[in-house]
């Protein structure tokens, strides 16, 4: 495939996106996904971050609890944990290296 | 408004359950536990319908399982059994009707005051624990005596204090049942179901068993002891068009079917002590006749008829008009020329006697 598409590659780092929103304040699903979009992440799926939560909630990286709502159904808050905070570390600079090398390559493809 | 909102979510949330029947039940609820607030977030945003939104249950159900690192999805759904086939369509079938009862329910509501209809049911709760109660005694005392036709008391073995008894540990039972709510497990709730199910079948059959025999009792009681323009009736006289009276005569109704009117005895004139009648038919006893016959002025050749010939005694078709083909007795008119209401005889001078 030659065109670049954005939610494959979404697919890639929708973890880290994930928990870098939820780095400073803890989040509720529709919260963060909010927070994902006002980001510039247009295109994330509803789906694809709820399945992501649970994933990351199931791999340890993240804490939850419920908060009682008065209007409409209680909301699940998700919280980084410590591991959580350890793998958006190793994560971010694991995206860090590969967006400059891609910069890089397409800066001088540019410039050839 | 809101309303429409929780059935647009009910319907999306089953399809995605559905799509997701692949997985094990613990970690399809864990992946569903989100998605009523999500899709109640998604409505309250405006912008259409859910599937608008976020396209197709079975779509958001692929995306989910997958960012979630499951394998599900299309592949095992593709290789689900015949038998899961079946349920997914019984729980798309629960789907509808729950959703139909949802419009019924709110459609209802404010025929009785309220908001949805269950609000007000959920107010008639006791009520039925009471009912509940006592038709589950009922249903105990039928099967410990199963003979009996079912009253209106759990009267097992016919003792008062044990329906009493049984009466209040029935009642008791269900209202402790019912405020202790619905059984969390699964199998425990089924059984309440079932058995409420067959205490309703049974109320049903047994009401209308106790009602019909109400009324089978109310019209015996009429046939036997209450008064009809039949009861003083101890006898029958027929007269002919001439004013004679007709002797061996068989009244039948529309049926077919003899009617019997009065006794088949009569009074002996010196003794005053009933002797069985002789006659065939009516009248049971000719010689107490009403209106006598041989008024001297209204004699006509009282010789050619032969008394008590044999009636008919084919049964005449349906509309038999108790005129059998018996002869007259010879009887001419009496002179008032008026005999009992019923049988209207023309009041007509003598006429000669039509032997036949």
């Amino acid at each position: 495939m030659l065109r670049v598409d954005p939610t494959q590659l979404l697919k890639g780092v929708l973890d880290l996106a994930v928990l870098a929103v939820l780095r400073d304040e803890d989040g509720y699903g529709y919260d963060i996904l909010r927070r994902l979009r006002t980001a510039g992440l247009e295109d994330v799926g509803d789906a694809s971050v709820y399945g992501t939560l649970r994933r990351l909630f199931n791999n340890g990286l993240l804490n939850s609890y419920v908060v009682p709502s008065d209007e409409g159904p209680h909301r699940k808050y998700y919280a980084l944990n410590a591991a959580g905070r350890t793998e958006l570390q190793r994560s971010g600079k694991v995206w860090s290296g590969f967006a400059s090398i891609m910069d890089d390559l397409l800066r001088e493809r540019g410039k050839a | 408004m809101n309303l429409t909102a929780q059935d647009e979510i009910a319907v999306y949330m089953e399809g995605v359950r559905l799509a997701l029947a692949g997985l094990p039940a613990a970690t399809r609820d864990e992946l569903l536990e989100d998605l009523p607030e999500h899709l109640a977030e998604v409505l309250a945003e405006g912008g259409g319908s859910l599937t608008d939104r976020l396209g197709p249950p079975e779509a958001y159900a692929a995306e989910l399982s997958a960012s979630a690192g499951l394998a599900t999805g299309g592949h095992s759904s593709e290789s689900r059994s015949r038998y899961a086939a079946v349920t997914d369509r019984a729980a798309r079938h629960r789907a509808r009707v729950r959703q139909a009862m949802h419009r019924a329910d709110v459609r209802t509501g404010p025929i009785l005051g309220y908001a949805r209809a269950s609000e007000f049911l959920v107010l008639l709760r006791p009520a039925w624990w009471v009912l509940r109660g006592y038709l589950a005694a009922m249903a105990v005392a039928f099967m410990l005596d199963g003979n009996a036709p079912i009253g209106l008391v759990p009267r097992a073995g016919g003792d008062d204090f044990a329906a009493v008894l049984l009466l209040s540990l029935g009642i008791l039972g269900s209202i402790w049942l019912g405020r202790r709510g619905t059984p969390a497990r699964k199998w425990p709730r089924r059984a309440l179901r079932l058995a409420s199910a067959y205490l309703v079948i049974f109320a049903l059959v047994g009401f209308f068993e106790v009602d019909s025999a109400a009324r089978r009792d109310g019209y015996q009681e009429v046939g036997y002891n209450g008064w009809n323009e039949f009861t003083d009736v101890r006898d029958v006289y027929v007269y002919d068009r001439d004013g004679r009276l007709i002797s061996g005569v068989q009244l039948y109704d529309q049926d077919g079917n003899p009617i019997r009117l009065g006794e088949p005895y009569c009074e002996d004139p010196v003794s005053g002590l009933g002797v069985p009648s002789r006659t065939l038919g009516y009248p049971h006893c000719p010689d107490a006749a009403p209106y006598r016959t041989g008024d001297p002025t209204t004699t006509p050749k009282a010789s050619d008829a032969p008394t008590t010939s044999a009636p008919t005694t084919s049964a005449p078709s349906t509309n038999a008009s108790a005129t059998p083909a018996a002869s007259p007795s010879g009887a001419p008119t009496p002179a008032d020329g008026a005999p009992a209401d019923g049988a209207k005889p023309s009041v007509k001078p003598p006429a000669p006697v039509p032997v036949g």
